[in-house]
């Protein structure tokens, strides 16, 4: 197991190395200049050549390529933001915090609300408490997020001036922004989870279990749950992924500031270095959940953990 | 059995530590663990002050777009109300003024055409007590050439308190919209400062920002008074640079539909901007009052005029196309009611120098018969000519493109528009690109048009390609322009020849005015100050007690 | 065209008629697929016959008659510019439906491909896919979708290929993970011990049991594309003005959302009613699919 998770944690180099190939890549191919955007319309193109000298952009894309990669994993620097000069590091630093709110209360939520709600569906196919949360789920997962948030803002700040509307502070502020990010996953999660259990519960060592008399609730939570929950983590995991990147929608409506609002606004800018940095740290942060997901998974599921010590013994007896 | 329980036992275990582990994660990503460690703390410690702002402070609600503190680096216009409220500049001037007024400088004297000798007062200190010498003057110029295009050619420390300032043009205006612009600090205090400025800030105005809970970036920015004022004598005092609100927090609210209810429920008291289709509810409010600011950009359409475009020697095409636009129809959907189809071709009476009501004549109004009549006396039949239209992804300006668009289908010239994200259309609107045939043009129109208005649309200087923005290569365009760019060239007569070339020529069309508005809370401020860049001075602010 | 119609399809290729006719007659059982069914059949009728049925242009400006409520000769009222909503979410229908199931059939095709190699091969193969795939989902989705929106610029295929790109990493690696899970089944062996060729294990063996994961997410994904879609336009990148897609309709009309609510919800209900259609759909289709569920 040790050297699995060893070999895993060295398998993320060459994944976070293609990140930054592909996302420089990227920003190579974008249209326009971060040259232009730093001396606005103004700019003669000598100035604006003489600007991208400088910043080292006429260099041939290989060079500066390995400049970048040379700056980061040698010197451990995301440089500084072409518009504003300021610590790239410093600005991350700052701002993860408050997206890494965003994806483990939306995860969290939707582990804690979307679980129970899947399996109950599920154990009660066709009945009224399953079209109800599916429905609800339903609803859940087909509402655009911004509208939604929006519609939040206007219904518990505008008409009854429960919450506040924006800003960061107590709790009090992440209620709104969490609850219009956390919507969808929960649904989402609720519609995975019931479609895992019904396989499950149809399949034949759980006909088997029932056949053998064992209780209705012993044969959902000890039998059926913990296979219906492997596909779940993958899905968690991923959208912990995706909310880690899709709050930034949110973080634009809630005024929060966030990872997600630097990059999209850098992306705008032609930013390079911000783009790269911010998405290195949250590929960064993405690969270490999941390798813990698929450590998960082994701990759960026999089959993938025998696939995984079972390679290494085949390999000791050769 | 004891097997599946420790099983179970591990499963809740890595599912403990995958949530710890990304809490954690602040300080993986990042390389700087200690800075990462004040960030969080930083966070935390934010939950005690609450965004509704502090006692007694002013809130005013701001568009987004800053990044940095630092008063050289660019940004949107959201960052000049910031960044002025804690620089002063050399001078400024009032909008459509020719008139400088000094702030840090005394005087100044005109060596030669180009080569201006400046004098800054001798006890000038910033808000740390540094005081600001000409070498100072020097590094802040220096600071801005590097994120700003300028005409600066050089900048010299002349003695402690005089700096020689060369440009590289003669137009008028150039050097008062260079004096105007650049923000005055001292060099000791920027490299005293922990991070250059992006998050703390040391200026001579009596403001200053602290930095860690008072600098959110995105968030917020409070600005606290400090003691004194460097500028002791009162009858000296630039109104612009009065200090009132002892606290003033800036939100930061991307959402036009945020500001307006902010506004409105009284989170803020002065919104910088409310969308124009939000004025009409925001003016209902009793407790609220609109500011009209006079936009400070053109809301135009650039011809193409590249030898391969259609309108290429061609002026009734271009004609044609100007006619076909019914300016009114997007004034009023811009605007909602507060917007106005444009008189004139280009310029603003309010903020123009050298503006002419003799310009007045409705060039171009709309007349769809005119304009298939011109369309046809082109060479062009119906349906015959296809032209690609460019513009950005701001929404007014989209709702603009898109009812040209329709206005060109009218009258037989199929019109295919390109909305283009900010930079891309940044990349793509000059003239030689070969992307657009028309394309939205918002020149800033303030002061002397050779160092706004038609210095960006006319001046081939600026042009690699040698020529002017949207493409021509007119000998005589670049004869007129540059005689009124010549020393005491900016005459009235010239003005207006010029004028009336571009007019006659159909070289660019301003469609419609659209002034900006503030909205804030009467019961709460009693005055405020105007300044030249056409934005509310935060400082300036009087509130009642 | 559509994914119904594709789905169906490819059970063809792989089951006998008679499965196929028997998988549709389990379908009919089920009343919430029969709904979902028949509202994405009629969705898409009327996106097909837009140009019939649209009472007006949908590009018509007309700033006199803006902000019309719902009446009688606009009967979803006008929007900003005084256009008819009616028309325009019918020709709508059209470009949502166009970006949310193109770019999932994009996804689909490339990421069934790329998982079942490196499901059923393993080895350095699966090691290399599940690789770049690791590099593709590391970056968060919306934000990858967004920087290739900026690359490939504005425009409905462009939009297409900018949101389906990053779902080709996601179906291969829950292709890969079903294959993993039938892999060590009985009736693989069975196969191979009968000399079966790889591909045809593949085809007819593996991918068959490894279809109802997928499909279940891609249904949910042709409604999350065109949400996604209608985040882009939030955020100004993506499918452009003039065109009436749903997601920019939605967009453009958040600022009167206080006002005139209409204008926001109705590009709001219909993706709500298509994404519930295809939602309803893909689960009939999954049990229907299911042989363990026969009865």
């Amino acid at each position: 197991m040790g050297k699995y998770i060893l070999k895993r944690i060295l398998l993320m180099i060459p994944v976070i190395l293609g990140v930054v190939v592909l996302v420089f890549t990227l920003m190579q191919l974008t249209p326009g200049d971060p040259a232009q955007v730093i001396l606005g319309t103004t700019a003669t193109d000598a100035q604006i050549h003489e600007l991208r000298q400088e910043m080292g952009l006429n260099d041939p894309y290989i060079v500066q390529l390995g400049r970048y990669m040379y700056d980061v994993f040698i010197r451990f620097d995301f440089g500084t933001s072409y518009i504003s000069n300021v610590s790239i590091t410093l600005e991350l630093a700052q701002r993860f915090p408050k997206t890494l709110i965003f994806a483990v209360s939306g995860m969290i939520l939707s582990l804690v609300i979307g679980i129970p709600l899947g399996v109950t569906a599920a154990v009660h196919q066709n009945s009224m408490a399953d079209y109800g949360s599916m429905t609800l789920a339903l609803i859940g997962t087909s509402l655009p997020g911004f509208w939604f948030a929006l519609v939040l803002i206007l219904f518990f700040n505008g008409k009854l001036g429960w919450l506040p509307a924006y800003g960061i502070g107590g709790l009090k502020f992440w209620i709104l922004p969490i609850a219009s990010t956390a919507f969808a996953g929960i649904t989402t999660m609720a519609r995975q989870m019931r479609s895992g259990m019904l396989e499950v519960i149809h399949s034949d060592y759980i006909t088997m279990a029932k056949a053998k008399g064992v209780k209705k609730r012993s044969v959902i939570y000890k039998h059926a749950l913990p296979n219906a929950l492997i596909p779940v983590i993958t899905v968690a995991s991923m959208s912990f992924g995706t909310s880690l990147g899709g709050t930034l929608i949110a973080e634009t409506i809630f005024a929060i500031p966030g990872v997600g609002v630097y990059i999209v606004n850098a992306v705008n800018n032609r930013d390079y270095p911000v783009v790269q940095g911010g998405v290195i740290l949250l590929a960064i942060t993405f690969s270490i959940i999941m390798l813990l997901t698929d450590l998960l998974i082994a701990a759960v599921d026999p089959r993938v953990k025998a696939q995984i010590t079972g390679g290494k013994k085949r390999g000791k007896k050769k | 059995m004891v097997g599946k329980k420790v099983r179970r036992l591990l499963a809740v275990l890595l599912a403990g530590t995958m949530i710890v582990s990304t809490a954690a994660c602040g300080g993986k990503g990042g390389t700087d663990s200690d800075s990462s460690k004040e960030g969080e703390s930083g966070a935390a410690s934010q939950e005690a002050t609450a965004a509704k702002g502090e006692e007694g402070a002013l809130v005013v609600g701001i568009y987004g777009g800053l990044d940095s503190l630092n008063p050289w680096t660019s940004g949107r216009i959201t960052k000049d109300m910031v960044t002025y409220v804690l620089y002063e500049t050399l001078a400024s001037c009032q909008s459509g003024s020719k008139n400088l007024d000094h702030i840090l400088m005394k005087g100044y004297e005109k060596v030669n055409d180009n080569t201006f000798n400046v004098e800054i007062y001798d006890y000038v200190k910033d808000a740390a007590g540094n005081p600001i010498t000409a070498s100072d003057v020097v590094f802040s110029f220096e600071q801005y050439m590097q994120n700003w295009a300028t005409t600066v050619e050089s900048v010299k420390a002349a003695d402690d308190y005089h700096v020689e300032l060369t440009l590289n043009t003669t137009a008028a205006g150039a050097f008062e919209y260079i004096v105007c612009k650049v923000p005055i600090a001292s060099e000791k205090a920027y490299n005293d400062s922990p991070d250059k400025f992006a998050s703390t800030s040391c200026g001579t105005l009596p403001y200053t920002v602290a930095g860690g809970e008072d600098y959110v970036n995105g968030t917020k920015i409070v600005l606290r008074k400090t003691g004194t004022y460097w500028q002791t004598d009162e009858s000296l005092i630039y109104p612009g640079s009065v200090a009132n609100a002892d606290v003033i927090q800036f939100d930061i609210l991307e959402e036009p539909t945020q500001m307006a209810l902010a506004v409105e429920e009284g989170r803020i008291q002065f919104a910088q901007y409310i969308d124009p289709s939000l004025l009409d509810e925001v003016s209902a409010k009793e407790n609220l009052e609109l500011c009209m600011v006079p936009s400070s950009e053109d809301r135009g359409i650039m011809l193409c005029m590249t030898e391969d475009s259609p309108f290429y020697d061609n002026l009734l095409l271009k004609q044609a196309v100007l006619y076909a636009i019914d300016n009114e129809a997007v004034a009023e959907a811009c605007g909602y009611g507060y917007g106005s189809p444009s008189i004139v071709t280009c310029g603003n009476a309010d903020l123009t120098i050298g503006y002419d009501s003799s310009w007045e004549t409705k060039p171009y109004d709309y007349d769809p018969a005119k304009a298939k009549e011109l369309l046809k006396e082109a060479g062009y039949d119906e349906g015959e000519l296809h032209l690609r239209l460019l513009c950005n992804n701001n929404k007014t300006i989209t709702t603009m493109w898109q009812i040209i668009q329709a206005n060109l289908l009218n009258v037989g010239i199929d019109a295919e528009l390109n909305v283009c994200e900010g930079t891309t259309y940044g990349s793509y609107r000059d003239g030689t690109s070969g992307q657009y045939e028309l394309a939205y043009a918002g020149p800033g129109n303030g002061g002397y048009a050779t160092s706004d208005l038609w210095n960006t649309l006319f001046n081939r200087k600026n042009y690699a390609s040698g020529a002017t923005w949207a493409g021509a290569k007119d000998e005589k365009l670049q004869e007129l322009y540059d005689k009124l760019a010549a020393p005491e060239g900016y005459t009235q007569d010239n003005v207006n020849t010029f004028y009336e070339y571009i007019t006659e020529n159909a070289y660019y069309y301003r469609i419609y005015d659209l002034p900006e508005y503030a909205a804030y809370n009467k019961e709460v401020v009693s005055d405020y100050f105007v300044d030249w860049n056409r934005f509310i001075r935060a400082n300036t602010i009087v509130v009642n007690k | 065209m559509t994914d119904a119609i594709c789905l169906k399809t490819n059970q063809e290729t792989v089951k006998k008629k008679s499965q196929f006719l028997e998988v549709l007659k389990r379908l009919s059982y089920n009343k919430g697929a029969v709904f979902g069914g028949i509202l994405f059949l009629a969705v898409l009728l009327l996106a097909i016959f837009a140009p019939l049925i649209a009472p007006y242009d949908y590009a018509a400006i007309n700033i006199q008659d803006r902000f019309l409520s719902p009446c009688l000769s606009h009967l979803f009222g006008t929007d900003h510019m005084g256009r008819d909503i009616l028309s325009r979410v019918l020709f709508g229908a059209r470009y949502s439906l166009l970006i949310g199931i193109g770019s999932v059939i994009f996804s689909a095709f490339f990421g069934i491909i790329i998982g079942a190699i490196a499901g059923y091969y393993g080895g350095w193969a699966d090691n290399l896919i599940m690789r770049i795939c690791d590099v593709i989902q590391s970056i968060p989705g919306l934000i990858l979708n967004i920087a290739l929106a900026c690359v490939l610029g504005p425009g409905v295929f462009n939009t297409i290929l900018a949101l389906g790109f990053e779902g080709i990493a996601g179906t291969a690696r829950l292709m890969r993970s079903s294959i993993l899970n039938v892999r060590k089944m009985e009736y693989l062996d069975a196969a191979r011990t009968s000399n079966c060729s790889s591909y045809r294990i593949i085809l007819k063996h593996v991918f068959p049991n490894t279809f109802a994961p997928i499909l279940v997410q891609s249904t949910m994904g042709v409604g999350a594309r065109i949400m996604l879609a209608a985040s882009m336009s939030f955020i100004g990148i993506g499918v452009q003005p003039p065109t009436p897609e749903w997601g920019a309709m939605l967009a453009d009309s958040r600022d009167f959302l206080m006002k005139f609510p209409y204008m926001c919800l109705i590009p709001g209900i219909c993706i709500m009613l298509v994404v519930l259609a295809l939602n309803l759909l893909g689960d009939g289709l999954r049990d229907a699919l299911d042989p363990k569920l026969k009865k």
